[in-house]
């Protein structure tokens, strides 16, 4: 079970994940939905994951906790410290599930059961993983969890429908919390939410993830929240990470296209009317293009990117990235200068 | 007049529970005036339970008012005759938030294209139909013979809600309500979307009222903004001033709580004081007096009129005392001027 952590500087990794990949075999052909991933988080460390819908977010997420259910199949390996999820057997895969490695979902206004109050869905993720732990002490550990996210104990009597959107998501933060995991995984957690309870709730994760040092993976498609909350970023397109490193140097010098298009996607305060979305939609898992995944949305593709699948380059420490332009002189900040300088609006517009 | 809708101190009140009723008062004293001869997108901010929805029902027609009246070109909604009321349905459109429940699963896509032309008799023969439903969808930048004919679980989000668009293009209306239209889609693609709304104001002259709780896609796409806060509007005009010089101590707190894409800006500076439920419910005050961090004895008494703070802004708090003040019913014009 246990494997040898690699030596290097620093704490060791508290999530490890090695060429994880998620196959569903259909009727129409197999489909890679995640596509040997590889990265790692230190522990108390916030990490990134962004991309379009379908791009394999939410699948990698479920992958990591081995919720893949069949016809979907997973390969690769994940640790969390010295133990290895993916060869666990079932009955140490559910133990390890929330113990180890905790979720909050995507839609917490489904995620909570309506017709139970909000005590006895606490306490049956404390009583399955300990169930020698005594009624009293779960009762003071639900109200320890529930003032851990600025709820009110009383909220502990109360049904999902007797709460605001804010409120629910703090419960499933409550719950994924419960057990102490070394890991959380945000699916989502504020896409439902307006941006004053966004901000409150992001409060409450951040605190949780100093207090307790729990590291967190913060899944999403919105890169404001991205640039406001995590450490380091990384981003995914049609199941292959293109792009991870640092959140500032992402942001400042990106190295993948779409890495540049998802930044510039967003409404600043600038000029009004200049923000633009990325023309196309994401490619079928079942028809893939040949070459770089990307190349059929990118404005930088050159002959080599259908003909050759980019390989991982890092750029400094913790820094890697897919492109054919990394190879190329001046790379994609200097395209990016040459296209601004040549013509100022080209793509620029939208509302003007 | 040229009014193609009017909203006269309009309030909503809803009651649940039967012996001790829980009264909530989802939009309260608010007057709106949408002109024909300017179109302009008008974009409703606020937080879930702010009323953005419920005024947009109530320009749709969908409820009534509990108090106050609704005009249609001058008439009263309850007035209206069958053949008025059936050219009120093609005047105001809507578009929904969620793509994905407004169609359904058992027809192609085809099926909300083809309803509007055949209940409103857009066209006279299949062909011509065929090429309307074309004609639409190419403005909305889609391509008719990537969609027509497939199923909503084949396409996208962004897509389905492009189609939407589309629909409501073919009625060629005068008033579009566009209620949460991105906020189910990608980051990515609400560009997108919001540029083909765009396109129809600009050029089919449509009156555009944007409800959304994004304050950074509302100040790219409108020309003016209202701020809603539990029913009541707390700050008006147009939209550059306000987003760029928020008056309101909530607009500030909003424009504060967005999680801009850089990564120098530091998000949240202005501490988010919770809502103990100690604000007024009623009329009396102002509604964001127990979250405010200017909040004065006065705001619990009485709530502040509009003061005109700036020549196209308007703002519900007592620190714009030193302006002229508005009537409630007057915040058209300033957003008239803008």
């Amino acid at each position: 079970m246990t494997a040898a952590v690699p030596s290097r500087e620093g704490p060791a990794p508290v999530l490890r994940v090695e060429d994880l990949c998620v196959d569903y075999f259909t009727d129409a052909g197999r489909l890679r939905a995640c596509d040997q991933v590889s990265f790692e988080l230190g522990p108390g460390q916030r990490l990134g994951l962004v991309g379009e819908s379908g791009s394999g977010k939410s699948t990698m997420a479920l992958a990591l906790m081995r919720m893949i259910k069949p016809p979907g199949k997973i390969a690769g390996r994940v640790f969390v410290g010295d133990d290895e999820l993916t060869s666990m057997d079932d009955n140490a895969i559910r133990s390890a599930r929330m113990r180890l490695i905790g979720m909050v979902p995507q839609a917490a206004m489904s995620a909570l059961n309506p017709v139970i109050r909000i005590r006895a869905q606490i306490a049956d993720v404390l009583q399955v993983h300990e169930p020698a732990m005594p009624d009293a002490q779960v009762k003071a550990r639900i109200a320890e969890v529930l003032e851990a996210v600025e709820l009110r104990p009383e909220v502990a009597n109360l049904y999902p429908h007797e709460l605001s959107g804010g409120m629910k998501q703090r419960v499933c933060i409550a719950i994924a919390v419960a057990l102490r995991p070394k890991v959380i995984i945000a699916d989502e957690p504020t896409s439902a939410l307006d941006v004053i309870v966004q901000r409150q709730v992001m409060d409450t994760i951040g605190r949780l993830q100093r207090e307790m040092n729990i590291a967190v993976i913060l899944i999403g498609h919105d890169m404001g929240l991205m640039a406001q909350f995590v450490d380091r970023l990384s981003v995914m397109y049609a199941g292959k990470l293109a792009e991870i490193g640092p959140t500032g140097e992402l942001f400042a010098r990106p190295t993948h296209p779409y890495t540049h298009m998802l930044i510039s996607s967003l409404p600043t305060l600038g000029k009004k009317g200049v923000f633009r979305g990325i023309p196309g939609i994401t490619p079928s898992l079942l028809s893939l293009p040949s070459g770089c995944y990307f190349r059929t949305r990118c404005p930088y593709a050159m002959p080599i990117c259908s003909e050759v699948t980019p390989a991982q380059q890092a750029h400094g420490t913790d820094h890697r990235s897919s492109c054919h332009l990394s190879n190329v002189e001046g790379g994609l900040t200097g395209r990016i200068a040459a296209e601004a300088a040549s013509v100022p609006d080209a793509r620029m517009g939208g509302f003007s | 007049m040229s009014a193609l809708l009017e909203l006269r101190n309009v309030s909503k009140i809803y009651k649940s529970g039967f012996f001790s009723p829980k009264v909530t008062n989802a939009l309260d004293d608010f007057s709106l005036v949408i002109d024909q001869a300017k179109p302009t997108i008008t974009a409703v901010v606020g937080e879930s339970g702010s009323g953005k929805s419920t005024l947009g029902s109530l320009l749709m027609g969908f409820i009534e008012p509990t108090l106050g009246d609704v005009f249609y070109m001058g008439k009263n909604m309850k007035a209206l005759t069958g053949p008025e009321r059936w050219q009120f349905r093609q005047d105001v459109q809507a578009i929904f938030q969620d793509p994905f429940a407004a169609y359904n699963p058992f027809y192609t896509v085809d099926h909300v294209l083809t309803v509007p032309i055949r209940k409103f008799g857009l066209a006279s023969n299949r062909e011509e139909a065929r090429e309307k439903m074309g004609d639409a969808l190419r403005r909305v930048g889609l391509r008719p013979e990537e969609i027509l004919g497939r199923y909503p679980h084949q396409l996208s989000g962004g897509q389905r809600q492009r189609i939407i668009v589309a629909r409501a293009m073919l009625l060629k209306p005068k008033l579009i309500v566009a209620d949460e239209p991105v906020s189910m889609v990608d980051a990515s693609l609400r560009a997108t979307i919001l540029e083909s709304i765009y396109t129809l104001h600009k050029e089919m002259g449509v009156s555009v009222l944007y409800i959304t709780h994004d304050l950074t896609t509302a100040y790219h796409v409108s020309n003016e903004i209202i701020v809603l806060y539990k029913g009541s509007v707390m700050e008006g005009g147009e939209v550059a001033s306000v987003v760029k010089t928020p008056h309101h101590p909530y607009t500030r707190l909003l424009i504060d709580s967005i999680p801009w894409p850089d990564v120098s800006l530091q998000w949240g500076k202005e501490p988010v004081i919770k809502d103990d439920g100690s604000s007024p419910t009623t009329s009396l005050g102002c509604k964001f007096a127990s979250r405010c961090p200017h909040v004065m004895a006065k705001c619990r008494d009485a709530g502040p009129p509009l003061f005109a703070v700036g020549a196209q802004q308007a703002s519900a708090c007592y620190l714009g005392e030193s302006s002229p003040a508005l009537q409630r019913s007057e915040l058209h014009k300033v957003l008239a001027s803008a």
